[in-house]
């Protein structure tokens, strides 16, 4: 069982204080083995308060994050699965499958994971899958001001994924699952 | 051309994954005991949180302790001699010249003596020339003085080398000879320093010269290897017949001083002769009762304790006597009438000035290493117990009480306190202020922790002597070394006195002193409470914040806004709170460049930044606005501070358009400050981004003009930014 929590567009402290506290109490050291963080942290201490999580950090550059040395996509090997990350206000239009699934063939991953859209959602396309963890603390987007904050956390074993999606929802933590498999051949057809 | 039809919702459900409750999931409490979870950074569960642990430094931390680590510390060892000596010089300064009526010969090479010239002469002596021209004061500048003393040094050193060891002797007698002029007071601490270390050369000296002797023959065959802990049987005859020479040369020196002083120089030199050298210590100890003057008396008694330490043990009781000893000329010193005149009074206070490092390093040597057991030994002969019972109504000397209770171990003085707060009222001199020692007894009092019925007896008591105290300087020194106990204890109507016995006594300027004090007071006091709220609670705490000013004030406000916005979940509301937090804010934005904190304007920045994200008008939006404009008003010097004014605009138009029907207008306001404020901002990548978040906000609204006006902004911003930023 390998842990990989996806989280990211948390946009502290401009547009939030904090992580939400019943996601602060979950989120302890330890647990996690890789983190994945698509963007828009915005400050280092964020960054140094994720590296207290798990020491394993993978991050993408958002448009408002101060570290500029962060960089624009990532890809990274977790088990059977190839992950790629980017912050996703790169794709146009925003949150679009097709386009998404134009970086995901760029990349030549299993698993895409991107943000900005600040709304969790998980399409499977071509053998492959795109998540966005939504934003972790709730902040408005480019798009929308109804977000509840949001992250995902995949629990990577073989060829399995299980991916858990914590979702804040008046007050209460709210865990969905998705149960993914990936198919033998590790090509996606284009 | 044509786009390509798109049916979203089609698409999201034929590509959506199914996603169904789960009822376990791995962040479930409690944490799986998984041996394929990794333990990443040590495995424990308390880990630093950057987000919340922001707020750290602005915290200060009492100087005043110095005093309790003082008292608390051992003393340390080997260099500890060389370091007080040095304090001791630090402590009395010596102005540039040194007048005395007689320069010793010594002194003086070659009988020349240095002539009154322009370039030497005092300011006072321009002036009145007629009161030296017939004198026979000569004047000599301090730096000349020890350099002769170092050229002395070197003289002895090389003609022991010399083997001329009687000019060695000769010349060493001369300079303990210097200490029998106490005519310039201040000075008598240096140059005390300065003849003890050649003193003490001339004793590691003799103390070779005759190890030697005892190891080696006249020929240069090895007689022996002496161990440490050697005894006088191993000594072979010759090496005690040249000890025994030593000692009758300097018992031949006529004159007083100076024949103690080499005797005590070679004191270790004894055991070459004896194994329990106890007779020595204790008749030295009557001969310095023959000096009269009454420091070179004391400071003879410092180089006595300084070379019993050189022994391997000694009787303690030595330098009981010679404490008693100072605190008999003490008083003798002090019980004088008042009514005599300002000079005499001053001198008198120098006197007893000059002579405290002597007991304060006496007593140290004292309790260095002291047995629990011998402790009441020591203070019987010291005259306050008897019959291990303290006296009812001794009294002390201040000042020795002062450093008695500097040394005491804690649990003498916790088990006998109230024995001591009795001791500390009866002592009652000019020696050294009665309130010091209270204060210094609440700092001890602090190393540990006390049951608090014990605790309360003794605040009742020091309570009952302090609210006779007219002076605001007194009251505060007592009151704020007790108040680390009085707020461990929770003694909530000890703490209303402190406050209503400061707001009575401070009607008129406060002194720098007491500023420095009533701020380290306020810093614990505000340390210890959790909220504003409870600071609001305190009795006249807004009339003590009045009569605050300089830097201790921003000290004290920068703890407030601290504690106030420690944790950035809660909000803050109420108009009060408000109304004084933003006037503190205003206070140390004015006062910024004056404060003596490092990286002041990031601080203040970052405390005012953090009041003004935790402020929630609820409803009310528009005030929330006027609030943000208020700040910009107030705040025009904080770039970081504009950009989180930003922000927060543009949060409040996020919320009205989540709470409000009619939203627009004030949308607009809000669009409008955001654009007004950014260009006051001076980075030019700051200022894209938030015009690029205020465009987005107006995107959202649906004002399309004022987005791409902010865009278009955004992009001149660009455009100005250097290439080599970012």
């Amino acid at each position: 069982m390998v842990l990989v929590l996806a989280l990211g567009d948390l946009h502290i402290p401009h547009r939030a204080h904090d992580l939400p506290a019943k996601f602060k109490s979950m989120l302890v050291p330890g647990k996690i083995q890789h983190i994945i963080c698509t963007g828009n942290l915005c400050i280092k201490e964020v960054h140094d308060y994720l590296k207290t999580l798990c020491p394993d950090l993978h991050i993408t550059r958002g448009e408002y994050d101060e570290e500029t040395k962060y960089p624009e996509t990532k890809t990274l090997t977790i088990g059977q699965f190839k992950l790629g990350l980017c912050h996703g206000h790169q794709v146009i239009p925003w949150g679009d499958l097709d386009s998404l699934a134009m970086l995901q063939r760029q990349l030549d991953v299993d698993i895409l994971i991107t943000g900005h859209t600040h709304q969790f959602t998980a399409y499977k396309h071509e053998g492959g899958v795109v998540i966005n963890p939504g934003s972790a603390t709730g902040a408005y987007s480019s798009i929308t001001y109804e977000v509840n904050p949001s992250f995902v956390l995949m629990d990577i074993d073989g060829l399995r994924v299980v991916v858990y999606v914590y979702e804040l929802i008046d007050g209460e933590v709210k865990v969905d699952k998705i149960d993914f498999k990936k198919t033998s051949s590790t090509h996606p057809a284009h | 051309m044509e786009f390509r039809t798109r049916n979203y919702s089609a698409d999201y459900n034929s590509h959506v994954l199914p996603c169904v409750p789960a009822d376990f999931h791995p962040l479930s409490a409690p944490s799986v005991s998984d041996t394929q979870v990794l333990t990443v950074d040590h495995g424990n569960n308390e880990f630093l949180d950057p987000l919340r642990g922001m707020d750290g430094d602005a915290k200060a931390t009492s100087s005043d302790h110095e005093v309790l680590s003082e008292a608390a510390s051992h003393p340390p060892p080997k260099d500890w001699t060389s370091s007080f000596r040095r304090s001791l010089q630090q402590r009395f300064p010596v102005s540039k010249m040194v007048s005395v009526s007689s320069i010793p010969d010594v002194i003086m090479r070659s009988g020349k003596y240095l002539e009154k010239s322009s370039t030497i002469m005092h300011k006072e002596e321009l002036d009145d020339p007629k009161q030296f021209s017939d004198d026979s004061v000569k004047v000599i500048t301090w730096q000349e003085y020890i350099s002769r003393l170092r050229e002395l040094k070197d003289e002895i050193s090389s003609a022991w080398l010399a083997d001329d060891r009687i000019t060695s002797l000769k010349l060493s007698i001369k300079v303990a000879k210097l200490l029998k002029d106490t005519s310039v007071l201040q000075f008598y601490p240096t140059l005390f320093v300065l003849v003890t270390d050649i003193m003490d050369m001339l004793g590691d000296m003799v103390w070779q010269r005759i190890k030697q002797k005892a190891e080696f023959a006249e020929d240069g065959t090895v007689l022996c290897k002496l161990p440490e802990d050697f005894k006088a049987s191993d000594i072979c005859s010759d090496a005690k017949e040249t000890c025994n020479n030593w000692f009758s040369k300097i018992g031949a020196v006529r004159e007083l001083l100076p024949r103690i002083y080499l005797e005590l120089a070679i004191l270790p030199c004894w055991r070459f002769l004896l194994d329990q050298p106890v007779d020595s210590l204790k008749r030295l100890v009557m001969m310095i009762r023959g000096l009269g003057d009454p420091v070179a008396s004391a400071y003879c008694r410092l180089y006595m304790a300084h070379c019993a330490q050189k022994l391997p043990s000694h009787d303690k009781g030595n330098l009981v006597t010679c404490v008693n000893d100072i605190g008999v000329i003490l008083n003798q010193i002090l019980s004088t009438s008042e009514s005599i005149c300002r000079n005499v009074m001053d001198n008198k206070k120098l006197l007893v000035t000059l002579m405290e490092p002597t007991i304060e390093y006496i007593m140290k040597c004292i309790f260095k290493g002291l047995p629990q057991r011998q402790i009441s030994d020591v203070l019987s002969e010291l005259g306050l117990k008897k019959n291990q019972q303290f006296f009812g109504t001794v009294t002390c000397v201040s000042v020795v009480l002062h450093h008695l209770l500097k040394e005491l171990p804690i649990e003498t003085i916790f088990s006998n306190s109230p024995e001591i707060l009795d001791l500390i009222e009866c002592s009652k001199d000019n020696s050294f202020d009665q309130h010091m020692n209270y204060r210094l007894l609440g700092f001890r009092l602090y190393e540990r922790k006390y049951p608090v019925d014990i605790v309360k007896a003794v605040l009742d008591k020091v309570f009952q002597v302090i609210v006779q105290y007219d002076s605001l300087d007194e009251y505060l020194k007592v009151v704020d070394a007790y108040a680390d106990l009085i707020l461990q204890n929770q003694m909530g109507n000890f703490l209303n006195s402190i406050l209503e016995g400061i707001s009575r006594r401070a009607y008129k300027e406060i002194t720098e002193d007491e500023l420095s004090n009533l701020q380290s007071l306020l810093v614990k006091l505000l340390s210890h409470l959790t909220c504003l709220e409870d600071v609001f609670a305190l009795n006249h705490f807004p009339e003590i914040l009045d009569v605050m000013h300089g830097n201790s004030r921003n000290v004290i406000f920068m703890h407030i806004l601290n504690m106030a916005t420690r944790d950035l979940q809660l909000h803050i509301s109420d108009p009060t709170a408000i109304q004084l937090l933003f006037e503190i804010s205003q206070t140390l934005h004015d006062n910024m460049e004056f404060m003596n904190v490092k990286d002041a304007e990031s601080q203040v920045a970052r405390l005012i930044s953090r009041f003004v994200h935790m402020i929630d008008y609820g409803a009310e939006l528009e005030r929330h606005l006027a609030f943000l404009v208020d700040c910009r008003g107030a705040f025009g010097r904080l770039n970081k501070l504009k950009e989180t004014l930003v922000h927060s605009s543009n949060c409040l138009a996020i919320r009205a358009f989540r709470y409000s029907l009619n939203h627009l207008t004030f949308v607009k306001s809000c669009l409008t400050f955001s654009e007004v404020t950014i260009p006051s901002i001076s980075a030019q990548s700051r200022k894209f981004d938030l015009f690029l978040e205020t465009a987005e906000v107006a995107l959202l609204g649906g004002l399309f003009s004022h987005s791409e006006g902010l865009v278009d902004s955004a992009i001149s911003s660009l455009l100005s930014l250097d290439k080599m930023d970012g």
